[in-house]
């Protein structure tokens, strides 16, 4: 990006959120779950950043808090050099419509009452005085054109629409109020193979055309390497490593990194069995994570010192960050 | 004529309504042969687990509709068994293990339990103790940690990926011929997803297990099957070996899933994706289910169903445009295997 030099339009500095654990009635508070524990990073004008990690990584946590859905525990997240979390900011509607989402789930994110109709403008009765209310039809028609729909949906209710084209009402409902930053979370998981490419394009297209941020959270490694710019990897609450997107991929340095994209199965007719690294077990519970790196109960490299210290991030080449007691060298 | 493991020929399967017929599944035939992995290939109503489902008698009838020319286990006739004695048959010759594992799992019973049942059902004659201890060493073959501990315990207690180890275990629990497995790892990570798969690898090769993996992960199949189906609108597209249906795909439909990949493409380049949206199987048309979307379409696409065609490369393709190509339209030839 060439905007790479620029102020980062958002910027995450050792943002923790933890969730006390009961056990039970009257028993008070047995444990807690770090779901984010720690994680720093910036996110520039008009680029894609990408977070991929298993399922309790913690990065749906990271996106609600991003939304202000979670107060954090500390930490500190800063948009256009504005803290967020300030008693100002919070109370501050327009720093909302800066920052818009798109769920996973095309099906249940959109009110099965409301026309798309109701549902586009919506964000337009909140957020008053953004738009004149004699122009909103007008509105609604353009973004669904530009999202590939005809605008006379406007008046249907999300029943009558399938999957592929409920997510494009989603990422139209994203784009109503003009934003700087959409965050994704698992944006087509739910939708079939065929029509997942479609709404791909269609982010990638929005994007040009409107120079938004995105944070992409998936899963899917694929796609997650298909759009995003520079990635973070994400274990058990933490940010493990992080860099461009092609460097992170081709060469990675946390061994966890390099699990998990060799985990990843690939069509590769005639070609050589890849070297696939496998992981033992699971990932353990963020309640009582593992003293000293927490992916040493899995990694293979782990040493005594995994154990007993737990890694700082270290900065590389090309603000690779990693952490890592003894990370991967790529001879 | 070889015997195969297990056979389906030309399996219909139709949903009736007062209101409306839904076509799930047209004309399906494959086979699997033993120590093979077939893997069925499709997106969400292509009709794998409907077509699997039927023939393990899993489907209510009504309202759904099943015929099928042939439905073969070892040669016997799977449509003459008598549905008294179908149970011999299901976990014991056959065994399918289910897509979510919560759901699949009973929440009120123990894992113990749940697994205990094949034994209490199958195996009259072995005792408590026995079926314990077989219970026991299936967790310990499926890489669950303290099993003796851990069979006490309740689905909620089992994280997604011991769920579907529990599941597996059950489903290998009397040591079944054909194995099939409805999308055994799709609720779970990556991770876990290749330590599973490793798992059935092995199991198959030590019992010479035949494997049926009903899947819509491309890459995977390329891993892990021996020979696949495609499957699209309730019909099957092309089918033959991994070698030949991913490493020189014919159906238009096949060429645009492996083409709409991101690794079809170089990084910056746009997708390449299928246009418009899977058919509504209540309205079904007379022609090829994947006409509207199908770039190479004709007119008697859309009027005719398409003939089964095998070409050279080794594969059997479903599609008039294939057929014409090879000098064989619109008739129907006969299918060697």
């Amino acid at each position: 990006m060439t905007t790479a030099t620029l102020a980062p339009l958002l910027s995450v500095s050792y943002l923790v959120k933890h969730f006390d654990v009961g056990g039970g009635l009257l028993r008070g508070k047995t444990g807690t779950v770090k779901a984010v524990d720690g994680v720093s990073f910036d996110i520039r004008r008009g680029e894609t950043f990408g977070i991929v990690g298993e399922s309790g990584c913690g990065k749906s946590t990271l996106a609600r808090t991003l939304l202000r859905l979670e107060t954090p525990n500390s930490g500190r997240v800063t948009f256009e050099g504005q803290d967020i979390f300030t008693p100002q900011a919070l109370s501050d509607k327009a720093l909302r419509r800066r920052i818009q989402v798109v769920f996973q789930d095309p099906f249940a994110a959109l009110s099965p009452r409301m026309t798309i109709y109701d549902v586009l403008t919506e964000p337009l009765k909140i957020h008053e005085g953004t738009l004149d209310k004699a122009r909103w039809p007008e509105r609604v028609r353009e973004l669904l054109e530009r999202v590939g729909l005809r605008p006379e949906f406007a008046n249907r209710f999300p029943h009558e629409f399938s999957g592929g084209q409920l997510q494009r009402i989603g990422i139209a409902r994203a784009l109503v109020l003009g934003p700087e930053l959409i965050i994704l979370d698992e944006p087509v998981s739910a939708l079939d193979v065929s029509i997942q490419a479609q709404v791909v394009n269609l982010l990638e297209e929005v994007q040009e055309e409107f120079g938004v941020a995105y944070m992409c959270i998936s899963h899917d490694l694929s796609i997650v390497r298909h759009i995003s710019d520079r990635i973070g990897v994400m274990y058990l609450g933490e940010m493990v490593e992080m860099g461009d997107c092609e460097d992170v991929y081709e060469t990675p340095a946390h061994p966890y990194t390099k699990a998990l994209l060799s985990a990843e199965p690939e069509i590769n007719i005639g070609g050589e069995k890849r070297q696939q690294v496998l992981l033992k077990g699971e990932v353990p519970s963020p309640v009582n994570p593992p003293s000293g790196c927490r992916f040493r109960t899995r990694c293979w490299k782990a040493q005594d010192k995994c154990r007993e210290v737990p890694p700082t991030t270290r900065v590389g080449d090309a603000d690779r960050v990693v952490k890592c007691h003894f990370p991967l060298t790529n001879d | 004529m070889t015997r195969h493991q297990f056979e389906l020929s030309n399996l219909n399967v139709a949903f009736r309504s007062p209101a409306q017929t839904v076509h799930a599944v047209r004309g399906v035939s494959f086979h699997v042969d033993k120590g093979e992995t077939f893997a069925i290939v499709g997106e969400s109503g292509s009709g794998k687990t409907v077509s699997m489902m039927a023939a393990m008698r899993l489907l209510q009838s009504p309202p759904a509709h099943i015929t099928a020319d042939a439905m073969r286990f070892k040669g016997e006739d799977l449509q003459a068994v008598r549905q008294r004695d179908w149970w011999r048959y299901t976990g014991e010759k056959i065994a399918m293990v289910f897509q979510d594992a919560l759901t699949a799992l009973n929440p009120v019973y123990t894992v113990g339990w749940q697994i205990g049942e094949m034994f209490r059902v199958h195996r009259p004659q072995m005792t408590r103790r026995e079926i314990r201890a077989a219970s026991i060493a299936l967790l310990t073959k499926v890489g669950i940690p303290e099993p003796e501990r851990r069979l006490d315990d309740y689905p909620h207690q089992f994280s997604g990926g011991m769920r579907q180890r529990a599941m597996i275990a059950m489903g290998i629990a009397l040591d079944p011929e054909v194995l099939i497995a409805d999308e055994p790892t799709t609720a779970l990570d990556v991770t876990v997803q290749a330590q599973i798969m490793d798992l059935l690898q092995q199991l198959k090769d030590e019992r010479q297990m035949s494997l049926i993996l009903i899947t819509h992960d491309l890459g995977l199949v390329a891993e892990t099957a021996d020979r696949v189906a495609i499957m699209y609108a309730g019909t099957v597209m092309e089918t033959g070996t991994i070698r030949q249906v991913l490493g020189t795909p014919r159906h238009p439909y096949t060429l645009g899933l492996l083409g709409s990949r991101p690794q079809a493409i170089e990084k910056g380049d746009k997708l390449r994706p299928i246009l418009g949206s899977p058919p509504n199987l209540a309205a079904a048309s007379r022609g090829c289910p994947f006409a509207p979307r199908c770039t190479a379409a004709k007119p008697v696409c859309s009027e005719q169903f398409p003939p089964t065609v095998h070409v050279p490369s080794g594969q059997d393709v479903t599609c008039h445009v294939v057929a014409e190509e090879a000098g064989q339209g619109n008739r129907q030839p006969e299918v060697t295997t």
